[in-house]
């Protein structure tokens, strides 16, 4: 059982905190929700089926932890680019640039309906194929499809608003 | 392969972009039908706009020693929580009851009770062990013994009805 946890935690948690990151834009509140899917997986890994893999299930608890806290805000923090204040970066001039990109990026990520957003995250944050981003949402894979399609669409469209 | 009916949906080429599973031949129909294949780029460059999202972000240093300390809660300190009640009931004998040496007093009394107690139990367990002559000569000692003490207390009653 603790065999199990850990090697969810070392294949997973990197994944996990990278999407909650993303969503969140906030580093001690992605590692907080981050140390509560864990816990919450721990304490019901009795529920978890061992015949598949872990992702999908870990990412069901992470995302409705986001929209959990998501619930609880009003405004995300599109401005508050400390996420990557503590990056290691040797070039200062790469590294501004970066914050830019990082703030535009969450800026096209916030004007993105909730939906959209998630598929994209799952897909492309936590490295998910069709089928597992489909049992994670607990969707059609039609529908994943349809989403990340024009999720995509989406995203460049903001992205290009943003570069003008 | 010319365009045609069959060229495949927009989600179709997508998911060839994403390595998905997809039908056989589109890797071929790509090739031969200029409109797919057009297609077929655009997507390339929607995947890679979209892969920005993606990070080489780590979980923070520790992270797994604070996620073991949540899985496994301090221990109930059993020893310390004994010794604090013991202090409390140690002050309460102090500032309670101004007469707690009485109290200890009476520990003392009780332990002579017990004492007692054992004692005759001894002489029920011997009893048993001794043969009908020696229980007798026992009683009689005994009874002797009664007569005696109950002579002094008349004794002295009288000296003190006398008073
Ligand atoms: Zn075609």
């Amino acid at each position: 059982m603790q065999d199990l946890f850990q090697e969810m935690v070392e294949v997973y948690g990197d994944r996990v905190y990278r999407l909650i990151l993303r969503y969140t834009g906030d580093r001690f509140r992605a590692e907080d929700l981050t140390q509560e899917t864990f816990l919450r997986a721990y304490k019901h890994l009795d529920r978890f089926d061992r015949e598949k893999p872990a992702g999908p299930w870990l990412f069901k608890i992470a995302a409705n932890l986001c929209r959990n806290w998501q619930r609880g805000i009003r405004e995300l923090p599109v401005e508050d680019i400390k996420a990557l204040d503590t990056l290691p970066d040797s070039n200062p001039e790469q590294a501004c640039l970066d914050k830019e990109s990082e703030a535009e990026l969450r800026r096209a990520l916030k004007e993105m309906p909730l939906m959209y957003m998630e598929v994209l995250l799952l897909k492309h944050v936590g490295e998910l194929s069709y089928a597992e981003i489909a049992e994670t949402l607990e969707l059609e894979l039609s529908l994943v499809k349809n989403r990340l399609y024009r999720g995509r669409i989406m995203l460049r469209e903001k992205l290009e608003r943003e570069g003008r | 392969m010319k365009e045609n009916e069959h060229c495949p949906r927009v989600t179709e080429i997508q998911a060839f972009c994403d390595g998905e599973e997809t039908a056989a031949g589109i890797g071929q129909h790509l090739r031969d039908c200029a409109k797919c294949c057009s297609a077929y780029q655009d997507l390339l460059a929607l995947c890679s706009t979209a892969d920005r999202l993606s990070s080489s972000e780590v979980l923070p240093a520790g992270f797994q020693d604070r996620l073991q300390e949540k899985l496994e809660p301090a221990p109930f300190p059993a020893g310390q929580v004994a010794a604090a009640i013991f202090a409390l009931a140690l002050a309460a004998v102090f500032v309670l009851e101004p007469g707690f040496i009485n109290w200890w007093l009476s520990v003392g009394i009780t332990l002579q009770v017990s004492f007692l107690i054992d004692f005759f139990l001894k002489l029920y367990y011997l009893g048993h062990s001794l043969g009908p002559a020696w229980v007798i000569a026992a009683l009689s000692a005994i009874v002797g013994v009664e007569l005696a003490i109950l002579h002094k207390i008349k004794k002295v009653e009288g000296y003190t009805n006398a008073c």
